[in-house]
């Protein structure tokens, strides 16, 4: 699939892992940020403390928890090509089923249930898309056929 | 320079070991070739650690640092929680959950902790080898310093001093060991 781009498999959890963070981290300082301006009292001053406060004690947790979902995510990945022997979507699913169900495993097992199937939608929708404009834009390079003319119609050349 | 047959003394190199080579483009005298000090490898265009930036290994470092955070707030965190736990007569379902949150929370913490540093040490060594155009030691040591000062930019100012120079310290003892041979070369031309 489009596995070129990225490192082979022991390495790649380690980037998954880091670039999970890093999402999490930059996405979540900005989200928190404008959620702080948003709810502390008037005047910039304050506004712009809350903003700061909320940033520097929230954003690293949601960056943590990105990255636990990304690296372990990464690590089912990696084990079920090593057992499968392949690389297809259907691994991306199941590690996104399995990756949910295992950190809601403290939660009981309905939780774990439902947490498993919003995983495995997530990642069949994410896969899906891919697979959908992998086509699309392999739509443009589908060898036209060349067009013949019949010499026998045409009437310039009589 | 070459010979076909015989003559052993003039002809040391290190095909000497099969007399009967007759070719004469084998055997010669290896030390006629141009002679370097240092090993000679062939690098691949586009492949090996050197051809590559910091943004393509930032990813790499931030999620090794995240991992070491959290193996080490791990063991800390199951130290302290059977410690913590030992010293209460408590059933085993109860210690066994406390020792298991002390766990979670503490190797979380240590993890973002970590991968906080990082991902401020990346952005601050991606920003300077795209202005600056290339990349050695000052970008180490100048985005390692910057990374202690903003990270305890928040805890006074005292504070942010000792972070930067904590930074500082540890961005350079990092930069001197991997560049040792270069150090040793500026010695070798100074003296």
């Amino acid at each position: 699939m489009e596995e070129f781009g990225r490192e082979p498999c022991p390495m790649r959890i380690l980037e998954d892992l880091g670039g999970a963070f890093a999402m999490g981290l930059i996405g979540g300082g900005i989200f928190q940020s404008i959620k702080g301006f948003r709810n502390a009292p008037t005047g910039f001053n304050r506004r712009f403390n809350g903003a700061f406060h909320s940033v520097a004690t929230r954003a690293p947790n949601i960056g943590g928890s990105f990255a636990v979902w990304g690296g372990l995510f990464s690590t089912i990945d990696c084990s079920l090509v090593a057992i499968r022997k392949k690389e297809d979507p259907w691994n991306s699913i199941a590690s996104g089923a399995l990756t949910g169900g295992i950190l809601a495993a403290r939660n009981g097992i309905p939780a774990m249930t439902a947490s498993a199937v919003f995983g495995g939608l997530l990642l069949a929708m994410i896969e899906g898309f891919g697979l959908f404009f992998m086509h699309m834009s392999a739509e443009q390079f589908r060898p036209q056929p060349p067009i013949f003319e019949d010499p026998t119609n045409n009437p310039n050349s009589g | 320079m070459f010979s076909l047959e015989g003559d052993d003394k003039a002809n040391r190199g290190m095909l000497n070991s099969f007399p009967k080579v007759p070719s004469p483009y084998l055997n010669f005298d290896p030390q006629l070739l141009p002679q370097s000090s240092q090993p000679e490898y062939i690098f691949l265009e586009g492949a090996g650690s050197k051809q590559r930036g910091r943004f393509e290994l930032s990813f790499t470092e931030i999620g090794t640092s995240c991992l070491i955070g959290a193996t080490l707030g791990s063991v800390r965190g199951l130290y302290s929680g059977i410690k913590m736990t030992s010293m209460e007569n408590q059933t085993s379902t109860y210690n066994r959950t406390q020792i298991l949150n002390s766990v979670f929370k503490n190797g979380a913490r240590l993890a973002n902790t970590f991968g906080t540093i990082s991902v401020y040490y990346s952005i601050f060594g991606i920003i300077l080898e795209k202005t600056r155009g290339c990349e050695d030691e000052l970008n180490t040591i100048v985005a390692g310093t910057s990374t202690g000062l903003l990270y305890k930019s928040t805890s006074g100012l005292k504070r942010c001093g000792i972070g930067g120079l904590a930074g500082f310290c540890l961005a350079t003892a990092f930069s001197l060991i991997t560049s040792k041979e270069k150090l040793k070369e500026i010695g070798t031309n100074l003296f």
